[in-house]
């Protein structure tokens, strides 16, 4: 697929290019809403808009990176209904038990469906993880996935915020030592996570 | 950022690009020396980097739907996208456009206003001119055919020269002696009353006193001018009378009194026994009658042309049930329509047109501005 030669035909109107785009960034698209949201039907919702968003900007392009380019739009998606839940608040996201506590035990996060012992930790880790993103402040979540989870450089992790290459380097940071004292406290689920993964 | 380990945010910053392979080599180089001689940085740096192979490990998630998009999606999101600033500023800039048609609408019209205004106040004087004519006709008539006989011409010429000069009929009234017999020198034989008349009076004021009598009868308001054709009561049978100016006796023509002359050079116009004493500044005229055997100037044969009009003019005359009344109502008429024009007033018409353009006026000012507003905030509001 030359990516250059779609994003034109795109930009001349053609969907069906566009839609070629589509499928090949939906996945990531869809991750860094999910990742930045934490809820499917919410990310699910902020990438559709994304992906439209950036049809009808498709102009504004000027070249580089189109993966950060996308990921810029559903970003902004992202604060986009952050901010409109945060106006209307809803139910937090931890369940609650029959006191109404939240529970504060990872297990709640076990799939049931799950079978074996090893995917149960990887699920259980990852649930973890969302759920460390989640207490993050939303620009130092951003910048995370970006880099950790999309795999992103600094530099083009920068043209996806907007931001200075600095900014980034320091938002990074500061959201890697923040998710490292939330995970402390799955010290054992992470331990397990680390052997799994052969670090 | 708080201390890990006891390590700075800036440490804490670069052992998070040092894992990303984000510095320099003389950096590398430094911070790998410090890791070396410093335990605190080996463990904080080791804490770091499970961190961040967790965060690794989460797999790209799959998405649970393709997002692709279809032309109606597109095109309703556009419209749904679609600014709203725009419709304003059209609306504002239709609403300057007829703001200023309507404006040049309302100028040209109170032009034309204007215009016919004054082509109607022409009309109306003339018409009012007219009227006076008609009035000193039928004033004529009231003195019996035999004084039209006598001075048919001279009648004949002085009213007419009066209307085409476009003199009121004030000054018609202190003009030479022939034309003083026209309509201020009405006569008034049965109620008697004394007419006072300055001797060395200007024309206004003449007229205006000798209009005394009559404004009492007449409406308040109604011009000096229009007064003697109102107050005219013709006389049905015209009686030759004998008028006593300062105790001189002055033989007028069928009732009318003749005008104090405002020349003493100006020969009466009747010859009079006795000679006029000085002239005193007050002169009062007594009407009356004159003996049967009063000679009648007869001398002088009316014209032909002149005496059908005269005569149907005294045969209406003659009836006085039928002309006074359309007289009256029509100098009302005009004189209502005068007394409006002189408050300033405006025909109805034109002032509730005008009513309505300035309304209009005001309701495209405001519309045109209040869209400018609207599309002002929205244009800057979405950026």
């Amino acid at each position: 697929m030359d990516e250059i030669l779609l994003i034109q035909e795109a930009q001349k109107g053609d969907l069906d290019a566009f839609n070629r785009l589509v499928l090949a960034y939906q996945d990531q698209v869809y991750s860094q809403a999910y990742r930045i949201i934490g809820e499917s039907e919410a990310a699910a919702d902020a990438a559709q808009e994304a992906f439209i968003s950036a049809y009808n900007h498709l102009n504004s392009y000027r070249g580089g990176s189109f993966r950060a380019w996308l990921l810029r739009i559903v970003t902004n998606s992202c604060y986009d209904e952050l901010r409109r839940r945060q106006r209307r608040p809803t139910s937090p996201l931890e369940p609650l038990d029959d006191a109404g506590e939240e529970i504060e035990s990872p297990g709640w996060m076990v799939d049931p469906s799950d079978g074996p012992e090893d995917q149960i930790e990887r699920a259980e880790l990852r649930r973890a993880i969302q759920h460390c993103l989640d207490g993050l402040a939303v620009e130092f979540r951003a910048v995370v996935v970006l880099v950790d989870v999309q795999g992103m450089d600094y530099v083009e992790a920068a043209q996806a915020i907007g931001k200075p290459l600095g900014t980034v380097k320091s938002r990074l940071a500061r959201a890697r030592v923040r998710l490292q004292d939330c995970l402390r406290g799955f010290g054992e689920l992470l331990t397990a996570t680390m052997r799994l993964s052969g670090e | 950022m708080m201390k890990m380990y006891g390590i700075s945010p800036h440490d804490q910053e670069m052992l998070s690009a040092y894992l990303d392979g984000q510095l320099s080599s003389k950096e590398i180089a430094r911070l790998q020396k410090r890791l070396q001689d410093d335990r605190k940085m080996q463990i904080a740096l080791d804490e770091l980097r499970s961190t961040r192979a967790a965060l690794r490990s989460l797999p790209m998630l799959r998405a649970p739907r393709n997002f692709t998009l279809t032309p109606q999606m597109v095109g309703s999101q556009t419209a749904a996208r679609r600014p709203a600033y725009p419709p304003f500023g059209f609306a504002s800039l239709v609403a300057t456009l007829l703001l200023v048609l309507v404006f040049i609408a309302d100028r040209t019209s109170f032009v034309n206003t204007a215009q016919t205004a004054v082509l109607e106040s022409a009309a109306q004087s003339t018409q009012m001119e007219e009227l006076v004519e008609t009035m000193v006709v039928e004033g004529l008539a009231t003195e019996g055919i035999t004084a039209l006989q006598a001075e048919a011409m001279q009648l004949k010429e002085a009213p007419m020269a009066a209307a085409d000069q476009g003199e009121d009929s004030s000054r018609m009234a202190e003009g030479t002696p022939e034309e003083g017999v026209s309509a201020l020198t009405m006569p008034y034989p049965e109620s008697g009353i004394e007419l006072f008349a300055e001797p060395v009076m200007d024309d206004t004021e003449a007229a205006a006193e000798s209009l005394t009598a009559s404004e009492m009868q007449s409406p308040a308001g109604a011009s000096p001018w229009i007064t003697p054709t109102l107050t005219a009561t013709p006389t049905p049978t015209p009686t030759p009378t004998k008028w006593l100016i300062n105790g001189t006796e002055v033989l007028g023509v069928g009732g009318g009194a003749p005008d104090t002359p405002r020349d003493a050079s100006t020969p009466a116009p009747e010859p009079s026994e006795t000679p006029s004493p000085a002239p005193s500044p007050t002169c009062t005229l007594e009407p009356t009658p004159l003996p049967t055997d009063t000679p009648v100037p007869t001398d002088t044969p009316l014209p032909t042309d002149t005496a059908a009009p005269v005569a149907e003019a005294l045969q209406m005359q003659l009836s006085p049930s039928e002309t006074p009344a359309p007289l009256v109502s029509q100098a009302d008429q005009v004189q209502d329509e005068q007394a409006g024009q002189d408050d300033g007033g405006q025909p109805p018409t034109r002032l509730s047109s005008r009513t309505i353009f300035l309304a209009v006026e005001i309701v495209l000012g405001l519309l045109a501005v209040g869209s400018a507003f609207i599309f002002v905030y929205l244009y800057r509001k979405a950026g």
